[in-house]
């Protein structure tokens, strides 16, 4: 079974780089399905962002005269999952400011890695829709299933495409719903075949990856469950009573829902240690995720969604575990 | 007892002496305060109505003004308001005698939509879209069919904003706007008499062609920028004699400091002289490419319908 | 009584140090101009306040000095208000409620309580000249800072100078957003803190 040990524990030694090198294992796939649907440029953007991850890491633990710790793969992930969270015709200096912000403000800040309050790569993440919103909100790019463009210009000027999510937050046409709630639209959600970031667009790869996870215990499948499932169920209700225009299967296809509840909710550091507690956490942020989709500002609810309950995650940690839990 | 009279005294003696200092500042600055706003109000008007020719008067304080030039009124403008995303947006905007847009104006100071985002509105190519529009197409493309207008990406909330306050303030307001083509029907009048001089005037077609000695006279128009303008053509053997384009206390109504620069002896006379066919040569005046271009066409056309006036 | 000033400045700096008045130090330094001009009006009502204070504290009803002080300070402020309304206008909308809300800023009545009511009208004056001088510095440090990430430009007066591209055009076009919202504020104070401290331990 899982072997769950409270956040100050896993920053220490080769237990910690193991399980963060099968997290970056569990995200190949989907980096592999975003070159076949972005091009080559989508691998430059990644791997930009992860060396500056790792650079901004080491210097700062340079700096401060810390030990050095870059060769866990900690600042990888945060890079990868950064990169992953932009769109592909992003200016190259995009996930460069964001990988940054993150390691440097989110994560070393407030004392490295076991002790960040906030999952790192979705801080740059809200940091960059708050810094350059244009770029982050209004530039994605159809994708080009299969024909690896190049690195640069190609892509740049690449065809650009309202995302299903923002076409559900513009547009309240009947034709437009009605294509959103079609069976080829959420095939497409699956498999990847729309616009949108370059890690969240594919299900199926992001899904494989997280098995992965879950099977060799790394992640804790409550709280991806409680996530995807709390969002399916509301927004289930909600387009039962007419109030949400599309179906609940769309919901949790779309946008970053795969991406954020299998692979930044469960983020070891930033989650609750307790069972109940990851319950709650994943519960809370579908609720809070869907709310934003359907009457927030933004077409897109994931990413603050888990800020917030990362924000609740020392309040459930503090939620007694004897009489729930099998943790002590 | 005698601690609380000393307490009620100087609680007394600091309520007479502030208010004291206060009442003096502010008799200072009243004027001054005033002053300013006044001016900057004049300053937003004259932004949205840039030509130093006209008068503005208030109709409604704050939020209504009729622009007067040579005693005419010209068009009017108004400001009204929407609550944005995060702010209420107060665009100034200013109307032609058709009831089209002129030029509209959102003041950065005390807006504070999103920076990057909603702030945008305030964006010359976002306001320059409005220009020449009238109440039915003042839409976002994406919201009606009919309308011309584009959003700010990602801010689609903010700029709907604009733009209804925009329509709504003209669908409030356009009762104001003086009707022009009762008073302008017969605005050639005065003109055509100069162009005819001494010789007797002979109707050929009513209101539209004369013949006055061995000269005729028509009159057409042509689309400009913020309005429809109308030039007087004086033509014998094929060559212009004279031109006259409408004055603005006619009805000409383009863009000021740009389009009414036309109406220029300089510019009448570049006419003088010409055979038709040699028109489109004529240089336009710089800056008002679009006005220029009205004119020449206006000729051109006319003169087509003369040959058939004079033919019939 | 140079001492006064010097700490007014440093060792009892109202932002980094007493860490009192940030409310409007994180509201209205968005540039360096309202920074500056905000760290002014405090200045002018700091003085004033700090020296008719002192002069009159043997009189002040202790039980009283609360009402008294506000009242005195509400005077200066309002003073404050209507010059700008009057002379700086654009400045004035910028900084908007905030010049008001200098009436309850704390650190001005912190030092008419803390400072002003217990020391003779000259160091009054040195304080309220040491902290106000130390108060702008900070907030157009601030506003320094804010400007040039969050908009690309420095010393931007509006109506009258469109400020230095300091980083060149292109800066400017994709200037960092978030350092003119709130956040940007609460990143800035924190890090002016962080290194003031750190030389401070030094």
């Amino acid at each position: 079974m899982l072997q769950l040990t409270p956040a100050p524990h896993i920053s220490s030694g080769t237990n910690t780089k193991k399980i963060m090198y099968s997290v970056i294992l569990a995200l190949t796939p989907a980096l592999i399905g975003s070159v076949y649907f972005f091009g080559w440029r989508a691998l430059f953007l990644t791997i930009l962002s992860v060396l500056s991850a790792e650079v901004t890491e080491y210097l700062f633990q340079k700096v401060t005269g810390r030990e050095s710790r870059i060769s866990n793969g900690s600042a990888v992930i945060t890079g990868i999952l950064l990169a992953f969270n932009i769109s592909v015709n992003s200016p190259w200096w995009l996930p460069v400011a964001g990988s940054i912000f993150a390691i440097f403000v989110a994560k070393q800040v407030f004392g490295g890695l076991g002790y960040n309050i906030f999952n790192p790569a979705l801080a740059g993440r809200a940091f960059l829709m708050a810094s350059w919103p244009s770029l982050m909100t209004g530039r994605w790019i159809a994708p080009n299933s299969g024909t690896l463009s190049g690195l640069s210009s190609i892509t740049l000027d690449g065809v650009t495409q309202a995302t299903p999510l923002s076409l559900l937050k513009l547009h309240q046409g009947e034709s437009v719903i009605q294509s959103l709630n079609s069976p080829g639209m959420l095939k497409a959600l699956f498999f990847g075949n729309v616009g949108g970031c370059i890690g969240e667009t594919s299900a199926l790869l992001l899904l494989i990856g997280a098995l992965y996870l879950f099977i060799k215990g790394y992640a804790d499948w409550r709280i991806s469950v409680g996530y995807i499932g709390s969002i399916f169920i509301f927004s289930g209700i909600l387009y039962l009573f007419r109030v949400s225009p599309v179906n609940p299967l769309f919901h949790i296809l779309a946008g970053g829902v795969m991406l954020g509840g299998l692979f930044m909710a469960t983020d070891l550091v930033t989650s609750p240690v307790t069972r109940k507690g990851r319950w709650i956490f994943g519960f809370g942020g579908g609720i809070i995720c869907v709310l934003i989709r359907l009457w927030g500002g933004y077409p897109e609810g994931v990413s603050y969604s888990i800020l917030l309950m990362n924000m609740f995650v020392p309040l459930l940690d503090r939620m007694a575990p004897k009489v729930y839990g099998g943790l002590k | 007892m005698k601690k609380r009279v000393r307490q009620v005294l100087v609680l007394f003696l600091v309520g007479i002496i502030s208010p004291f200092l206060l009442s003096f500042v502010y008799r200072e600055t009243k004027p001054v305060i005033e002053r300013t706003k006044k001016e900057q109000l004049n300053k937003s008007l004259q932004e949205v109505f840039p030509d130093s020719l006209i008068r503005f008067e208030t109709v409604k304080n704050d939020t209504l003004w009729r622009i007067y030039k040579n005693d005419s009124c010209v068009g009017i403008i108004y400001r009204s308001s929407k609550k944005g995303y995060t702010s209420v947006i107060r665009p100034i905007v200013s109307v032609d005698s058709r009831g089209k847009i002129i030029r509209l104006k959102i003041q950065k100071e005390g807006l504070s939509e999103t920076p990057g985002l909603g702030m945008n509105v305030t964006e010359d190519w976002f306001q320059e879209q409005f220009r020449g529009l009238s109440e039915d197409e003042l839409w976002l493309k994406k919201d009606r069919e009919e309308g011309k207008l584009d959003a700010i990406t990602s801010a689609t909330i903010s700029s709907r904003a604009v733009v209804s306050a925009v329509r709504e303030g003209l669908k409030n307001f356009k009762k104001y706007i003086p009707s022009s083509s009762s008073t302008h029907n017969e605005w050639f009048r005065n003109a055509l008499e100069s162009l005819l001089g001494n010789s007797r005037m002979e109707v050929i077609i009513q209101g539209k062609l004369w013949k006055g000695g061995d000269r005729y006279i028509y009159l057409s128009q042509g689309e400009g920028f913020a309005s429809m303008i109308g030039v007087l053509v004086s033509i014998r053997n094929d060559t212009i004699q004279e031109v006259h384009i409408q004055f603005p206390e006619e009805g000409f109504c383009e863009t000021p400091g740009y389009g009414s620069r036309v109406i220029d002896e300089e510019f009448d006379k570049r006419f003088k002289g010409k055979a038709i066919q040699d028109i489109d040569g004529i240089d336009a005046i710089s800056g008002a490419t679009i006005t220029s271009n009205a004119v020449k066409n206006a000729i051109k056309t006319g003169y087509k319908e003369f040959i058939q006036g004079r033919n019939r | 009584m140079s001492r006064t000033f010097i700490d007014g400045i440093i060792k009892n700096n109202l932002i980094l140090v007493l860490a009192i008045g940030l409310c409007p130090t994180l509201a209205v330094t968005t540039s360096a101009y309202n920074g500056l001009g905000m760290g002014l009006a405090a200045t002018f009502v700091l003085i004033f306040s700090n020296l008719i204070i002192s002069a009159f504290r043997n009189i002040i009803p202790d039980n009283l000095r609360i009402p008294i002080f506000i009242v005195i300070i509400a005077t200066f402020v309002t003073v404050v208000d209507y010059t700008l309304k009057a002379y700086v206008p654009f400045l004035s909308v910028q900084l908007g409620v905030f010049v008001p809300l200098i009436v309850v800023n704390c650190g001005i009545l912190g030092r008419a309580e803390g400072f002003a009511y217990d020391h003779s009208p000259g160091y009054a004056l040195m304080d309220g000249l040491g902290i106000g001088l130390g108060f702008t510095i900070i907030l157009f440090v601030m506003g320094t800072i804010r400007e040039i990430l969050g908009q690309g430009i420095w010393l931007k007066i509006p109506g009258m100078f469109s400020g230095f591209k300091v980083f060149g055009e292109a800066f400017t076009n994709s200037s960092v957003i978030l350092m003119i919202l709130p956040p940007g504020g609460f990143l800035t104070i924190a890090l002016l803190m962080g290194i003031f401290n750190l030389f401070r331990r030094k």
